[in-house]
């Protein structure tokens, strides 16, 4: 039992290294500093990669006769060669003969070099050797002086990254079409692009015991609730695993209800919409080597809300929003209803629609739910298929699903047309909401069944499940299905219509911003007539 | 302190690894019960759709025994629409549907033989007119319109109809414009309103007179006439029922009169015969209505009010009737016709001695403690009413052109 605890302790205790990795150091081994000797500060480098081929160690001498020894280490490919000749290697070989006036031979301290000699921008003194191993990893190359026991970690990262372009997940029209890449700082930079300001902090911290992943916390003080910031800090801190893959790992790690169908941390790939969330007052994550980046909280009417709202007119953007409500209650309820009203409501359809259906399910061999579900199953696997197939091979899936599943199964008897119809009708509506499209296509199996056992009693049933479900669920101290429950007036102008950007005077209530007000208009607002309220001044 | 804080994170772990059976506990026993509740239910009245027999039509005959009825349902072949929908056309198919019929001592046992003979379940809730034929209307039809009530599948909104003739030779007519001779007939009905000659009865109209004190329902009748040798169905005049039994009928004219008393004219054509020839006004947005008013006796009497407006749908005549002076000739002329109809209609109904308007029922909402006094002999308190009626004509149109097409007529 007492080993059982001391092993749990410690397994906490490294828990505990990413967030407090300078004073876990201080309290550990002498061993993990660097030494004077600047042989034993290579060999132990050494010694930890081991016999990994792409760290560089260079040895070189320079100074006035050359009586200065000095060690480069950084790892070939995560760096910019061409910096580390010019402004490192260049300079002290060189430059450094001619750098001081007097005779005297040596330099005083380490940093003195940074100062005078090395030309890269982001320059720092480091002390031990997890210190110098992380650098080396993350793109840095680290500078080591016979004589000293610190370290100059020079920032020349520079590997290849994709370049920006726009992303598949989210299309638009209108608005901008940059998408996030694989790069942290290039992510990072390109809100900070967007939002100039110095209020909006970039956290950083690193999670993953092994892939020691940088994430960073994105935020705009002022306007986020700082009660969320910690909350986020606490929740990643907590985080023990060896690798953080992908945008999706910390999400799993860190939602409210990894249960739930429904998800309750929103992802994008466009620097705008990131922007328009941390000014809405939630904060983002980045995690490098992703182009997905969360915002967090989440509410359900996320769900429906696309970057290009924004973009495009108050009266279009509204009958978007309401399209993309009719396409939510389509696939999620499209094959249920078909099912209740084909087997238990016939006397809910007009007479003429129920003959025309009586006549295409005349000859049938399957019950109205098992072909349903059949078809189900099938456009499922077919939108698998194509996504994980290659791309040329993908096409003929489609062409092979559409004609033999569609067509071919219709004449030969097997399935009536009008649930092609109602399958085709629930799979183009789902893919009008993409972000809620993973729960429903859960959540339609389970109206099929309640439907197909018991009729629209059945699907009133799944129906309150799902809201109450909804109801119940929590995102970072966010209601997930504010402002509707509970009803918050203000914030219903961004939700099943989107009001002109002028009416929106105020952030959500629900996300609990520090500054609640964006901007300052007349309602309705007249551009012709001016503003009397003069925007940005403070009332 | 250091030691404390890394204490309480262990007690936290702990309960997170024991937290995990109680939670897989929960959710297998809340799958268990969902399966449990689902297969126990299993698909409780469930029906496919090709297990059903759709009736869309009904008809009741008198057969030569006289205690037994004939039950003739109409039923859908939904795979003869099928086939005629993608047939290229010209090929002769077979009838959408059938005539199921049996005869038994009352509706539900013949509608339970025609289950022994059938393999597919009949179904109600899409029957859309239930026809019954004259002579069975005469010896009473209670038990039919009390089952067809009854039942929870069949609907309130069925039209009602009484055939001349056998009902059953009704749904056998060949129509050329609808497949099905039950849809023909229903959406026949639905299209009277354009004229107002028909008095459109449902299941539920008839309920609610047959169940008033006063009231006798109404149901329009459907005859077979032949043309050019082929047979056709039409609705003309309305069948009065009494304590359950046909007592007689309306003519077309004695029928739109009685629309405009109960105020269900509100469209319709009147041909008027004028000095200068034949002028056809055309009714829209008409309405009329009655009220019971007390008179200065004490005595109830009732004022019937008819608004009618429309326009001039055709001119036979020479005479430009365009004009003020004319337009107000026409009108009078027209309230002539109007007045006729109604005055038609009270007469008719007072010789059958039968409250076609609900004269009675509007007296028993206005004045329910007169109605306690004259609900006992209704009958003849009915025959002594004399209604005032008052009738507006306004033309407020003469269609698309004024003056008549006659040669000359352009200047």
């Amino acid at each position: 039992m007492r080993y059982l605890q001391k092993l749990i302790r410690q397994i906490k205790t490294q828990n505990g290294i990413t967030i407090e990795k300078t004073s876990e150091n201080e309290e550990g081994e002498d061993s993990q500093k660097l030494s004077p000797d600047l042989k034993t500060n290579l060999d132990k480098i050494k010694k930890i990669f081991g016999e990994s081929c792409d760290l560089v160690v260079r040895e070189f001498s320079f100074g006035k006769d050359e009586c200065i020894k000095a060690g480069l280490v950084f790892i070939d490919g995560l760096t910019n060669l061409q910096m580390i000749n010019d402004n490192i290697i260049m300079p002290l070989l060189f430059d450094s003969r001619f750098f001081r006036s007097d005779n005297s031979v040596s330099i005083s301290s380490i940093e003195e070099l940074g100062e005078t000699l090395v030309s890269v921008g982001d320059l720092k003194t480091v002390q031990t050797l997890p210190e110098v191993t992380d650098a080396s990893l993350s793109g840095n190359a680290v500078l080591m002086i016979e004589g000293f026991d610190k370290a100059l970690d020079i920032s020349v990262k520079g590997w290849d990254k994709r370049a920006i372009s726009e992303p598949d997940t989210e299309t638009v029209v209108r608005g901008p079409r940059e998408g996030f890449i694989e790069n942290l700082r290039t992510n990072t930079a390109m809100i900070r692009r967007k939002v100039k300001t110095p209020a909006l902090k970039v956290v950083p911290i690193k999670i993953g015991d092994r892939t020691n992943t940088q994430v960073n916390i994105l935020y705009i003080e002022g306007i986020a609730d700082p009660a969320l910031i910690q909350e986020i800090k606490r929740r990643l801190s907590n985080i023990s695993t060896d690798a953080i893959l992908s945008a999706g790992n910390i999400e799993q790690f860190i939602e409210d209800a990894p249960s739930s169908v429904f998800q309750t941390i929103r992802y994008s790939e466009k620097p705008d919409t990131i922007a328009g969330k941390l000014l809405e007052g939630r904060a983002a994550i980045i995690i490098d080597g992703t182009p997905f980046v969360l915002s967090i909280p989440m509410l359900f009417i996320e769900n429906f809300q696309a970057s290009e709202d924004y973009a495009v007119r108050t009266s279009y953007a509204t009958s978007m929003r309401i399209l993309r409500f009719i396409a939510f209650f389509i696939s999620l309820f499209g094959p249920a209803l078909y099912v209740a009203l084909a087997t238990y409501h016939q006397e809910l359809l007009p007479t003429t629609l129920l003959v025309t259906m009586a006549a295409s399910s005349d000859a049938l061999p399957f019950p109205a739910a098992l072909e349903t579900g059949l078809m189900m199953l099938a456009f499922e696997i077919l939108k698998e298929a194509g996504v994980r197939m290659p791309r040329p091979i993908g096409q003929a899936v489609s062409i092979v699903g559409a004609l033999v599943m569609g067509q071919a199964a219709v004449e030969a008897g097997l399935v009536g047309a009008p649930i092609v119809i109602v399958i085709a009708i629930t799979a183009v509506a789902s893919f009008a909401i993409p972000f809620a499209s993973e729960a429903v296509s859960l959540l339609k199996w389970m109206l099929l069944v309640l439907a197909a056992t018991m009729g629209s009693f059945g699907i009133t049933i799944g129906s309150l499940a799902i809201v109450i479900h909804l109801a119940s669920l929590k995102s970072f101290g966010a209601d997930y299905l504010a402002p509707f429950a509970p009803y918050q007036t203000s914030d219903l102008k961004d939700t099943i219509i989107r009001a002109p950007l002028w009416a929106m005077r105020t952030r959500p209530r629900s996300l609990n911003p520090q500054d609640l007000k964006r901007q300052n208009f007349n309602i309705p607002y007249d551009p012709t007539k001016g503003n009397e309220n003069k925007q940005g001044e403070q009332k | 302190m250091k030691k404390r804080k890394a204490k309480a994170p262990k007690h936290d772990l702990i309960r997170k690894t024991n937290r995990f059976p109680q939670f897989a506990k929960r959710a297998t026993s809340l799958i268990l019960c969902i399966g449990i509740i689902l297969s126990f239910s299993s698909c409780w009245s469930r029906r496919e759709l090709n297990t059903l027999a759709i009736v869309l039509a009904t008809a009741f005959d008198t057969t030569t025994q006289p205690e037994m009825l004939q039950v003739t349902a109409q039923v859908v072949k939904p795979g003869q629409i099928k086939a005629s929908s993608s047939a290229s056309g010209g090929e002769a198919t077979q009838k959408a549907y059938t005539n199921i019929k049996s005869i038994d001592k009352s509706v539900i046992s013949a509608y339970a033989k025609i289950t022994r003979m059938n393999n597919r379940t009949m179904y109600f809730s899409h029957n859309r007119i239930i026809i019954l034929s004259r002579e069975l209307a005469e010896k009473g039809i209670s038990e039919e319109v009390d089952s067809f009530t009854r039942n929870n599948e069949t609907r309130l909104n069925v039209y009602l109809l009484v055939s001349e003739g056998k009902a059953s030779d009704i749904l056998n007519e060949e129509f050329d414009l609808e497949s099905i001779p039950a849809n023909h007939i229903a959406e026949m009905i639905e299209n009277q309103k354009i004229n107002s000659e028909t008095a459109i009865t449902t299941l539920r109209d008839f309920d609610i007179a047959m169940l008033s004190d006063s009231t006798t329902p109404l149901v329009p009748i459907i005859k077979i006439y032949e043309t050019d040798g082929k047979n056709d169905a039409k609705l003309e005049g309305t069948a009065v029922f009494k304590d359950g039994k046909m007592i007689g009928e309306f003519n077309v004219s004695q029928t739109r009169g009685l629309l405009w008393v109960t105020g269900k004219a509100h469209q319709g054509v009147e041909t008027v015969q004028t000095d200068w020839g034949q002028v056809d006004l055309r009714f829209s947005h008409s309405q009329g209505s009655f009220k019971i008013v007390k008179n200065e006796d004490g005595s109830t009497g009732i004022r019937i009010k008819i608004d009618a407006r429309g326009c001039i749908d055709s001119n036979a005549t020479e005479e430009d009737i365009s004009t003020v002076q004319n337009l107000e000739k026409l009108e009078k002329k027209a309230e002539e016709y109007i007045r006729g109809d109604v005055e038609d209609a009270i007469k008719q109904a007072k010789a059958l001695s039968a409250d076609v308007f609900g004269f009675g029922e509007a007296i028993r909402r206005d004045y329910p403690k007169d109605w306690e006094k004259m609900k006992g002999n209704w009958d003849k308190e009915f025959l002594m009413l004399e209604p005032e009626i008052e009738i507006t004509v306004s033309l407020t149109c003469t269609g698309g052109i004024g003056k008549p097409i006659v040669p000359g007529g352009a200047e």
